[in-house]
Formats: C-alpha cells, sequence, structure tokens
C-alpha cells in the first residue's frame, strides 16, 4: 500500500492518501476525542454521464440511472445492507450529483465492522425485476416532490437554460418517462463500466487507525469490467436571457449563472473564484450593502460552483423583487473590479476569513467527509485545498477577476 | 458532562461554560427566554433583523461583517425560535480557537446587545424600515416551503381547538410573527422592548470549546448587563384538545394543484416521560422505523416521511407527501402504522434505543447540538449529561410506549393540495 501521510497548513490536521493495489484512493483523516466516525465511498458515476463503451460498442446510459442505482445498490438478495448498518446503529445515507455517487454511514461503534459492510455494498450489486419495479413508484414520487420545490425549480430552469438538451438539463433522478426506461440490465451494465476501484474512493474520518481501515478497504474485491467514459460535448446556449415560471411565490427566487468555459480544475482556481465573489459581493461588501439598504436584498447573496463532467459553472443564488437589477449590479460591480483589482487589504481579510472557515469545518466529521468528497472527484485532498488558500496570491485573486463573472456568461433564472 | 461550569452572574443571568480541547473553535450563544404571543414574535425577529445591522462601533453592514471577517470568519447569527410555549431570541459566535480573538468576539456580542445603533428612545429609522421589509418577507415565505407551511398549519388547527387558557397553545404561533402585528411596531416601541427584554428576561449563555470556564468568564464580565432580578417562567404543559373525532381539513396550495400533496396528521397524548416519547417517535420515524419501512418501502406511497414528537407539548404529527389520490390510503396506513407501535417488538424497541443512545452519545461532538441539548434540559429541568439521558433512554418498556398510544388521539388531519 503507497501511502503519503501529510500535516495541513491552516488546521493542523494530518490527512492518509492511501493509493491501493487494487486501485481505490482511500483519504484518511483522524480526528481523536470525537466519538463519530465516518465513511463514505464515493463512485465517479453521476448524472452528467451519458454514454460509456464496453468491448467496442456504446451504451447509452438513461437519464436517472445513476440516481437509480443510488436507491437500489442497498438491496441484496437476501438482504438489505441500509437495514444492516442501521441494526448496528449507524445513520445511513446517499446522494448522487452530476459527477458523482455517494454513499455514507456514521456510527458510534463498531466502525470497521460497518466499513467492511459498506464495502460489501458497493462491490457487489443485485438488481431483480420486482425490486427495480418497486422502486419506480418511489423514485417517481420524489421526482415530484423536487417540482414542488421552488430553490429546485431555479437550478433546473437555469441548466436548461445553460445547457439545453445536455445531461445537465435533466433532473438528476431523471424524469417519469426516463425512469420507466430502466431496467435491472441497464443497472448492471452501468455499474459494470463505472464502479471500478480506479473510480472509487473511500473517505474516513474519526478516532481512527488509518492502516486498519486503509486495509478494509484493500481487501475488496472488484469484478466490474470497466467501460470507457464518453463524454458529452457540451456547449453553452447563446442565449442569455432569463427563464420565468408562475409559482405563486412571495418573493421571487433567483440563479444566475456563470459558465466557466476555460476553467482548469483545481483547488487554486476553485478558493480564487470563491475569494472574488466574497469580494464583490459577500455580506462585507459594499455591493451587498448598497442593496439591502435599497430593499432589494435581505440576506446575502449564496455561492456555488458546479462541476459537470465537461463543463464548470458557477451558481449565485437569492431571492428579491428585482433580480435583473441585482443580476446587473453584480456584473457591473465585477466590470469595476476588473478595472481596479482588489485590495491587498481586502485580500487579506478574506484570506484570514476562509482560513477561519477551514479551521470550522475540522469541527464536524460529517463537513470534513463532503469537502474530501468533492475534492476526491477531481483527484485532490483536504491538504491541496489548504495548501491553495495559504498561498492564494494578491495578483491571482485579481487574474481571476479579470476572467470570471462577464456579462457574455451570464444567464438569469427567476422563479415567480 | 461533569466539567460544564455553571456561573450565577445575576438572578436570571447564568454562564454556562464547557471546556473541551477536541474542537477547534469555541462557540459562544445568548438565549434570551420570553413570552410567546403573535406581539412578541412579530418583535423580537424585528429586533433580531435590527440588530444584526450593527452597532455603535461598527454601524453598518459592511463594516460590522469586515469586522467579523478580520476575526478568521467568526460567524455570528441572530434569530429567533420557539420552545414549546416559549419565543427564545437567540445570539450565536462561533470563531477559530486563537487566544488573540476572544476579547474581541465578547465585545462584539456586548456591542451588539447593549450597544444597539439608536436615536434618544427609538432605533434609527433606516435600520427599522429595511428590518421591517426584511421580516415581512420572512414571514409571507414561511408559505414558499410547503412542508414547513403544511406543519405550522397542522399546530395552527391543533392550537386553535385548545382550551382558551391553556398556555400550550401558543406553541401555534409562528417565532416569525404576523404581519398584522409587525405593522404596529414603531422604532421606539421597538426599543422599549428591546429595553425590557435585555433588562427583565432570563437570560443563559453557552459557551463551548477549548477556553476554559475561567477564561469565559473573565471576557463575560467585561459585558455589563444591568444587575437586577430577572422573570421566572413556569413549565408550559401539555395541549389540551376537546375534539371527539378528528377534524379533516383540505386546503389548496394555490390556483395550480401540487404535483404532491403534503399530509399531516397530529395526535395529542397525555402520558410518557420525554425518554419514552423519543423512543416512540424513533421507533415510528427511525431509519428503519416503522413508517418508512411501511408507508414508503412496502406501499410506495411517499418518498419521504417522517413523525415529530413534542414530549413538553403533547404532541406527536406525521408529515408525508403523497399523491393526492393516495391521501386517504395513506392516512389509513399511518394510522394503523402508530397505533401498531403500541405492540412493538422487543427487537424494534432495542433498536430504537440504541439509536437513540447512539444520537445522544454522539451529541458532544458538535458545539451547536451539545449547547441545544443544555439549553434544552434546564428549559425542562432535567440533569444537563448526555449520560444521565442515555440511562432515561435505556429505561424505556414496551408498556411505556404502549402507555402514549393509549393516551393518543387524533386530533387533526391536514393536507395542503
Amino acid at each position: 500500500m503507497d501511502v503519503i501521510k501529510e500535516k495541513c497548513p491552516i488546521s493542523g490536521a494530518y490527512i492518509y492518501v492511501y493509493t491501493l493495489p487494487t486501485g481505490i484512493k482511500c483519504y484518511i483523516i483522524p480526528k481523536s476525542g470525537f466519538k463519530t466516525y465516518m465513511a463514505m465511498a464515493v463512485v465517479k458515476f453521476g448524472s452528467g454521464d451519458i454514454m460509456f463503451k464496453q468491448d467496442g460498442s456504446f451504451t447509452e446510459i438513461p437519464s436517472g440511472t445513476a440516481h437509480f442505482i443510488e436507491h437500489k445498490l442497498f438491496d441484496k438478495k437476501d438482504k438489505s445492507i441500509f437495514t444492516e448498518l442501521s441494526k448496528n446503529g449507524a445513520a445511513v445515507n446517499a446522494f448522487t450529483d452530476f459527477v458523482k455517487t455517494a454513499y455514507y454511514f456514521s456510527c458510534y461503534d463498531g466502525f470497521y465492522s460497518n466499513l467492511r459492510l459498506l464495502m460489501d455494498m458497493i462491490k457487489e450489486p443485485y438488481f431483480d425485476k420486482n425490486g427495480v419495479e418497486n422502486e419506480k413508484s418511489i423514485i417517481k414520487s420524489e421526482i415530484n416532490m423536487y417540482k414542488d420545490i421552488p430553490e429546485r425549480a431555479v437550478f433546473s430552469n437555469l441548466t436548461k437554460l445553460m445547457y439545453p438538451s445536455t445531461a445537465l438539463s435533466c433532473e438528476i433522478a431523471g424524469s417519469e418517462k426516463s425512469v420507466e426506461k430502466i431496467t435491472p440490465e441497464i443497472l448492471y451494465a452501468c455499474y459494470n463500466a463505472f464502479y471500478t476501484p480506479e473510480n472509487i474512493s473511500i473517505i474516513c474520518s474519526g478516532d481512527i487507525e488509518p492502516e486498519k481501515a486503509a486495509l478494509i478497504v484493500q481487501e475488496t474485491d472488484f469484478t466490474s469490467k470497466g467501460g470507457e467514459r464518453i463524454k458529452e460535448d457540451i456547449t453553452p446556449n447563446k442565449i442569455n436571457d432569463y427563464v420565468s415560471k408562475h409559482f405563486n411565490v412571495s418573493e421571487p427566487f433567483f440563479n444566475i449563472g456563470f459558465n466557466h468555459e476555460c476553467f482548469e480544475i483545481c483547488p487554486e482556481n476553485t478558493y480564487a473564484l470563491k475569494m472574488v465573489f466574497d469580494i464583490l459581493s459577500g455580506d462585507g461588501s459594499k455591493l451587498y450593502e448598497r442593496l439591502i439598504n435599497k430593499q432589494i436584498l435581505t440576506e446575502p447573496l449564496g455561492f456555488s460552483l458546479v462541476f459537470a463532467p465537461n463543463s464548470v459553472f458557477s451558481v449565485i443564488s437569492g431571492r428579491s423583487q428585482k433580480p435583473s437589477y441585482t443580476a446587473n449590479s453584480f456584473i457591473k460591480t465585477s466590470s469595476l473590479l476588473r478595472n481596479t483589482g482588489a485590495g491587498d487589504k481586502a485580500v487579506k481579510r478574506i484570506k484570514k476569513m476562509y482560513a477561519g472557515r477551514i479551521i470550522r469545518g475540522y469541527n464536524s466529521i460529517d463537513a470534513i467527509i463532503n469537502a474530501q468528497a468533492d475534492l476526491a472527484v477531481q483527484g485532490f485532498s483536504l491538504l491541496d485545498a489548504e495548501n491553495a488558500v495559504a498561498n492564494i496570491t494578491s495578483d491571482k485573486i485579481n487574474l481571476t477577476a479579470s476572467e470570471a463573472f462577464k456579462r457574455q456568461n451570464a444567464y438569469l433564472s427567476v422563479i415567480k | 458532562m461533569s466539567n460544564l461550569r455553571t456561573f450565577q452572574i445575576s438572578e436570571g443571568i447564568n454562564l454556562h461554560c464547557l471546556k473541551d480541547s477536541k474542537f477547534t473553535t469555541n462557540s459562544v450563544t445568548f438565549f434570551i427566554r420570553t413570552n410567546l404571543t403573535n406581539e412578541t414574535a412579530s418583535k423580537a425577529a424585528l429586533l433580531a433583523r435590527v440588530l444584526k445591522s450593527g452597532c455603535t462601533e461598527y454601524p453598518t453592514v459592511s463594516l460590522f461583517n469586515r469586522h467579523l471577517q478580520e476575526l478568521y470568519g467568526c460567524s455570528m447569527d441572530i434569530f429567533t425560535f420557539k420552545k414549546d410555549c416559549r419565543l427564545i431570541l437567540c445570539l450565536n459566535f462561533v470563531f477559530a480557537s486563537k487566544t488573540v480573538l476572544m476579547p474581541k468576539v465578547f465585545s462584539v456580542a456586548g456591542n451588539t446587545l447593549l450597544s444597539p445603533k439608536k436615536f434618544l428612545n427609538r432605533f434609527m429609522e433606516a435600520d427599522f424600515s429595511n428590518g421591517v421589509y426584511a421580516q415581512s418577507k420572512a414571514i409571507r415565505s414561511l408559505k414558499d416551503n410547503k412542508i414547513q407551511y403544511a406543519i405550522f398549519r397542522l399546530y395552527e388547527e391543533m392550537c386553535r381547538d385548545a382550551e382558551y387558557n391553556d398556555v400550550s397553545r401558543s406553541f401555534g404561533i409562528s417565532a416569525d410573527g404576523s404581519l398584522k402585528e409587525l405593522s404596529l411596531v414603531t422604532p421606539s416601541i421597538l426599543y422599549s422592548f428591546y429595553n425590557s427584554v435585555i433588562t427583565s428576561e432570563p437570560i443563559d449563555v453557552y459557551c463551548i470549546g477549548p477556553a476554559s470556564g475561567d477564561e469565559f468568564k473573565a471576557c463575560f464580565d467585561k459585558i455589563p448587563f444591568l444587575d437586577m432580578a430577572r422573570k421566572k417562567y413556569q413549565p408550559c404543559g401539555r395541549l389540551q384538545c376537546a375534539n371527539s373525532q378528528a377534524r379533516i381539513i383540505n386546503e389548496p396550495y394555490s390556483i395550480t394543484p401540487l404535483n404532491q400533496s403534503v399530509l399531516c396528521i397530529g395526535y395529542t397524548f397525555s402520558k410518557g416521560s420525554v425518554y419514552a416519547c423519543e423512543v416512540l417517535n424513533e421507533i415510528l420515524s427511525g431509519s428503519s422505523g416503522l413508517l418508512f419501512n411501511t408507508v414508503r418501502q412496502k406501499e410506495g406511497l411517499c418518498y419521504s416521511i417522517f413523525s415529530n414528537i413534542l414530549p413538553n407539548t403533547g404532541v406527536l404529527s406525521v408529515c408525508c407527501q403523497t399523491d393526492g389520490k393516495n391521501i386517504n390510503r395513506a392516512c389509513q396506513v399511518i394510522n394503523s402504522c402508530v397505533k401498531s407501535a403500541a405492540s412493538c417488538t422487543y427487537e424494534q424497541l432495542k433498536t430504537a434505543k440504541e439509536s437513540l443512545c447512539a444520537k445522544y452519545s454522539l451529541i458532544t461532538d458538535s458545539q451547536q447540538e451539545t449547547t441545544g441539548f443544555l439549553f434544552s434540559c434546564r428549559l425542562n429541568s432535567i440533569i444537563p449529561d448526555t449520560d444521565e439521558y442515555i440511562r432515561g433512554i435505556k429505561s424505556v418498556s414496551e408498556n411505556d410506549i404502549s402507555g402514549i398510544i393509549s393516551s393518543l388521539k387524533e386530533q387533526v388531519i391536514y393536507s395542503l393540495n
């Protein structure tokens, strides 16, 4: 087992990165003193994956397949791993996004046996016809439930606007129609193509013996053949008008999307972009103060950077009676920042804030695991993230500001 | 939690400190209790917004927040929430565990609470107006979250059926207050409310982190709270409804029907300890609970279902989202699930108790959850110790569960369509 043990520069935490002979990467962040143990299996297969090639032939993936596997992987022929883990006192859950499917548990004791169960679960699927048919009604119910949530609808409309007719414009859970197409054969085919050791990362945290956990992960054999991921050619829409859907909400919800066409995925670029956003419109910015005093905003804008196969975009979210005015103000301020640059004082302050956030993140096993999960899919670790924050310069932030948040890359989705 | 230290600062002001070196931050949380009425809820929620807009030392939103950013991104929030029949105004800080930061954060806390921006005996017009605008939006937005709104409406309807003098019926009031009450508040009325809250209501402050009790106290002592006796509150008691049979309420959400109806069923009960109530809720709502296994897995009626129990108020509610056509079936299945908990197996009881014991054992891994647990124990006059609580949960028997179920009355069936 190859292992790299490093001390993170801001939090002082240690991280162990194991590259196992099977190809699985295992990230272990020990936290002594905590009683919570948590492990997550992250599979690089999400709703953004649309096709794979195996033995010379291409297979199209119906929308919602990654999410369907997430639901069904817990069920085995004669037992449910979900129930087994719950019986052991573990809290269990899973989620799917554009690029990954993640399965996780947290527990108070029995961590190593629960980790074995988690590994057993992902190494062997069992998809039977009855089980798949029964699950369809639950998933359709989930899809319909999301349709009534304005926060989801505004995001969904944004991706439809930015990337029409691509996998990104579809719901992660698929549609009632696409879910109907899913069969045990399709689930097995996708499992075999994507649930391979090189696509899997295991992340553990708690008062853990790193080597003991890594050995359990190493013992797991996978029989999946693997397939070649065929990435969708994603070209952003040329029209950046806003879409609006009558939802009867008390105040409009909006998402401003920015396509980052040439974004090279690495923690330094990610943090630089986040910092630029905070300088522009975080709760300490003049823009936020102005919009509050004009009664256009009442809460700070939210920011998230979304990674999908072949594309990266940021989403600025909020609620306002004047979404277009807010979006225009943000874009104008961004253009001003391009000319003036962020002062050293502001950069220093924002860096301090991010250092504080990183330190705070180490108070929660759950936060540690989730942060590492996002990085693992990109091939990075929490150490890389901390190094990026510690070493980021004003020049880097100003360079990022000069490219980001331009009007020609902006899209606005509004739910009224 | 043997290392919990409580300092009585004055009559009605208590500082509770828990040293725990595993945390990388210190957290400081102020809880100010007051009565829950539409009037106090509206004023307190507005007050939280006005206090958040800055203080005399940092008079603008940007100066205030930039100062927090300089303190290694110290997080700060002020908000209100309700706990049974009481309203709580909460001010919370979480900051990196660096020696230099603590006095600065306590100074911000003191300034926020005791030196708000004002002109004579009223808050500044601009802050007040921005606060009213934001708060009226918050009140209106309750309806934007269908589940939250349906639960609020369920409780509101249940409280409507309660005896007029029953103090516990106030738990049906929204912690955000009402537009009507908000419209009656002026900058001077709000300032007078603020003065009364800050000088006469009980304050509990919880500090958790690597710093010692003495370090926290030394900083806290610099906040010049008035040394005068504060109000004392009695426990709230359980809701008494006079319904002989359940009322059925079907409400349209808007002109366009929802894709999924929200179904909420409210029950009252008169028996059972806090511990037994928690175990019953876990039997019903846990990740392998009766509701999940039956309503979702076996019947395929919904994706998400959960129950919530308020032991002190004596209210159990079950909520799910389902197709409009499945409402009647879902009601039947939920009711039979709830009743079947009376005859839960030894295995179900054991699983529920183990799951709760694990949950309470893990509370000390979170500053926020530990703070919530300690404050909740204080409100309910329970020993503030997770081990003690776990012992209480372990002692729950099948008879305790069937006792609650036997006193259970279905009061309101509410659906939002």
